[in-house]
This record gives structure tokens, sequence and C-alpha cells, in this order.
């Protein structure tokens, strides 16, 4: 566990650094529309209307493994990094395992919807 | 960190002139609430604030109690929490940490009274990483387990402990969670880790013993213990050098 | 911990971290600062999940319009910026502590901690203008 933490904190910073990047800097928050995340999701990072012209195409493939990867990797980081910080308060075995149990339906529930969000906008 | 004894001594007759301590002041019997009192004492360029402490106690106050007894740095009685850092009190020169000198009994320990701590959970948590030899076999009459000066090498520093407190009283995680060994405890545990003579199986059985969820993952590697520790040890190394074997060894039987 | 039982003790409970943070050295500041910064992004990391799901249950359309109006404010791009901030910093503070955990850098510990403070610094000084004007 501890190493996945640090396997997935790894992964992360490529991941989530690349989805920033998507979104901020070439697409732009102000123009996110459902039709784009379409578009990304379903043929991949492609030139475009963006704010910094695309010049290296990125296959839907990738893009698609990109995101799925960085639903699961930031989910477990986020859910396990916070229940750490639980057992570390020395709460007690009951307390503990609640906090276990929660943060795994918790994070159940987050990759099942970040699932159906990616599905809503896989459109082929 | 370590003032040279002689550089003290030849300075030692000049003085500096008073200098002011706040002291942190616990009675039972009579306190509530824990206070500070400010104290007054003369001082020499090789005044240390156990000297300061000392002299209050006989001169102005001698209700104040202050733990000590070789004054050298080497019983590790007198770990204090002094102007913002854990410190042996007799290790400290009054001059070096700036006035006032603010003394207070190590965080995270309960206050027994004055600047006296408990130390028992302390030393509970030392007893639970086994600090003990155990060798692989019952020695032989006259046989004799030598260690190999190269191995001997790995644990010169972490020998050094003396187990004052200071670091397990800089650490968040060992206050936060008593089951954590913390810093002093895991730095005794890696003293025996790393001494070859006990063999394999007792290498990986002291790591069974400290991995589990309030073990040795539970450093956050905040160095304070580095930081404070009197001896120049660093318990955050001896640390990440267990858990990294530890994982080594896991991912090894993965593959198996 | 155990006590000793033989006397009355005085626990001063946990006054000691937060009330001493003048005391703080360098690494005690660095994991402060990464456990805050990991609350922060675990947090928005289950509010943006829920608010991206508007895509699913409400349909294309509502999604387009939630996005338009919560990317309209300046506030929100002040914010955004802020958690850009939270993923650098944890981000490179991160590699600090993977670096650590191989035996790397433990005596530049310190200088480690400000050099990922200044890089991160710098880098959201220098994407900023991506933020606050896109
Ligand atoms: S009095 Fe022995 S260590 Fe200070």
């Amino acid at each position: 566990m501890w190493l996945l933490q640090r396997v997935t904190g790894v992964g992360l910073i490529f991941l989530l650094g690349f989805h920033f990047a998507v979104q901020h800097f070439i697409v732009g928050a102000t123009n996110v529309t459902a039709a784009n995340t379409v578009d990304r999701i379903t043929y991949g990072l492609i030139e475009g209307d963006h704010v910094i012209p695309v010049t290296i195409d990125m296959s839907a493939v990738m893009y698609q493994a990109s995101a799925l990867l960085l639903l699961a990797f930031s989910v477990f980081h986020g859910m396990y990094g916070v229940h750490n910080i639980v057992v570390e308060q020395n709460p007690g075995e009951k307390i503990e395992r609640l906090s276990r149990y929660f943060f795994t339906v918790l994070s159940v529930v987050l990759l099942i919807q970040g699932v159906l969000i990616f599905y809503a906008f896989f459109a082929p | 960190m370590a003032t040279t004894q002689t550089e003290s001594e030849a300075d030692a007759a000049t003085e500096v002139g008073s200098v002011e301590l706040e002291v942190f002041r616990y009675v039972p019997e009579e306190d509530d609430e824990p206070r500070f009192e400010s104290y007054t004492v003369d001082a020499e360029e090789g005044t240390t604030v156990l000297d300061a402490l000392i002299e209050i106690r006989d001169t102005e106050d001698a209700s104040l109690t202050v733990r000590h007894s070789c004054r050298m740095a080497r019983c590790g009685s007198d770990a204090l929490y002094i102007n913002g850092k854990q410190r042996l009190a007799c290790n400290t020169l009054v001059k070096e940490v700036g006035e006032p000198v603010k003394v207070e009994p190590l965080p995270r320990f309960d206050v027994i009274r004055d600047l006296v701590v408990d130390m028992e959970g302390f030393y509970d948590r030392m007893e639970a990483v086994e600090p003990w030899f155990q060798p692989s076999h019952e020695p032989e009459t006259g046989e004799e387990f030598l260690q190999s000066p190269e191995n001997r090498k790995n644990i010169d520093t972490v020998l050094d402990c003396i187990w004052c407190g200071a670091c397990t009283s800089s650490c968040s995680p060992a206050g936060t969670d008593d089951r954590f060994k913390g810093p002093a405890a895991l730095a005794k545990a890696y003293r025996f880790y790393k001494d070859e003579r006990e063999g394999e199986e007792a290498r990986k059985n002291r790591l069974r013993l400290l991995e589990d969820a309030h073990g040795i993952y539970r450093c956050h590697t905040q160095f304070n213990c580095t930081e404070v520790c009197p001896k120049g040890i660093s318990p955050t190394e001896a640390i990440m050098e267990m858990s990294r074997d530890a994982t080594k060894q896991k991912l090894a039987f993965w593959r198996r | 911990m155990s006590k000793d039982t033989r006397v009355e003790t005085y626990s001063r409970g946990l006054i000691e971290d937060p009330s001493r943070w003048k005391d703080w050295m360098g690494g005690m500041w660095a994991f402060y600062l990464h456990r805050f910064t990991g609350l922060v992004l675990s947090f928005y990391l289950v509010m943006h999940l829920f608010v991206l799901s508007t895509g699913y249950w409400m349909g294309h359309e509502t999604y387009t319009e939630v996005m338009q109006a919560i990317a309209a404010p300046k506030v929100i791009h002040v914010m955004e910026l802020g958690l850009f901030a939270a993923f650098v910093f944890h981000a490179l503070n991160g590699t600090r502590i993977v670096l650590f955990d191989m035996m790397r850098g433990l005596e530049i510990q310190e200088q480690l901690f400000y050099l990922s403070v200044a890089l991160s610094f710098a880098i959201v000084v220098a994407s900023a203008p991506f933020f606050l004007l896109g």
C-alpha cells in the first residue's frame, strides 16, 4: 500500500500535470463545453480551436488511457492519503476499521462516477 | 552543536553579565495550571542552561525541579525545550540561544512537575523494538560473537543514543500516535537490524516487528528528530533505510 | 503512552504543534504544507467528480451550462490558480519525499524543501496568465 501510494504519486505528477495542461493551457477553463469534451475523449487531443495550438496529435487511445488512469490514481492516492491521516491520530481499532470501510466505499463510488462521466462523453 | 570543552573552559572566566530565564513551572500540589516564572542569574561565557537552572535552584527558588546527572551530555536526563528546540540543557550555552532563555519540559510528554516529564511511555516504546542482542544460537562455552569492524561502522552513530527523548518529543506522528514507536526506538531498532551477527532470520523478524500500519511508514520525514538530536544521529535516515528494505523484501516475496 | 502510575501527571495535550509554528524548521513546514495541500486536492477531487457527473445524469446541455457558469466569475480563476499551486507544491515535495525513500538527498532536505517552494512559486507565477486571463 505504502509503495502504491508512492507509485501513484509519481504517476499523478505526470497525469495531473497533463490534465492541468489540457484544461487550462490548451483548452482554457472558460471554453469547456460538452461538445469539445466529447471530441477529446472520442478522438483524442487533435488540432482545433485551442488557446495554445496543438501541433502533435495524440491518439484517442492514449488520451482515454490517460483519463482513466488519472481517475484511478487520483482516487486511490487521495482517499488512501486521507485515511492515513485518520489512522495517524490513533483513534483506536474501531474507528480505524470504519475509516477503511468509509474510504473504500467512497473510492468505489468515485470510480463508478468517474467511469460514468467518461461514458457520457464517449461517442464514437 | 558540540561546543568543545577547551573552548568554553578558556572563556569561562569572562562574564557575560546577567541573563534572564523564563522557566516553565508546574507544582501539582499548588498549581492548577502551569505558569512561567522569570529569573535573573549571573552568567559567564561558559555557563550552560543547566548551570543557570542549578543556580536558580540553589540561590533563588529551591522548589524548582529539574532532572540532571552527568552534566556532560552523556546521561540524557536533561533534555528540555529551550528557545524553540529540544536540547540538552547541559550541552547548551546560555549565550548561544539568546535572551530571554525560555525553558520548558519536553513537548508531547506529560509533565510530572516543573521541568520533569514522565518518561515511562518513552521507555515502553524503546522496549517494544526488543533492543537486545538476539543471536541465532546459544553461545558455546568460550564462544564470542565477534562483529567485523566494517559492520560496526554502520551503527557507529546510532550507538551514541543516550535515550534523552529529544527526538521523540519533536516528532508529531509520535505525538499523535501512541502506537508509533517514534524516532529513538526506531533508531535503536536500526542498531540491531544492521548487526549482521544476528543472522538473516532475526533481521527479517525485526523488520516485521516494525511494519504494521503504525510502524515505520508513519514517518513523514519531518526531520525534526535529526535536527534536534544532541548526538548528531539521523533517525530519519535509519527509518528510510528500513522502510526501503522492508518494501524490497515484500516485492521479492511477490516474485516467488 | 503508558503512564507512571505512581505520580499524577499533567498533560499539555495538543498545544504542541500549531501553537509552536514559529519554532518549526524546514521539514516541519514541508510536512504540514504537504498535508494541507493533499487534503485540499482530495476534497477538490470529490467535488470535481460530483460536478462533472452532471454530464451523465443531466445531459450535455446542462453540463455545458454548468461548466460555463462555474468558469465565469473571476474569483473562480483565482481559486483554480490556488488549486494549481497546491498541485505543483504537492508534486514537487512529493518528489522530494520519494527521493528520501530512495535514500537520496537526506542531508540537504531543508534546501530541497526551499527549492520545491521556490520552483512551485516560479511555475505558478509563470502560468498565472493562463488562469487569470484565459
Ligand atoms: S545532565 Fe546528563 S545529559 Fe545533561
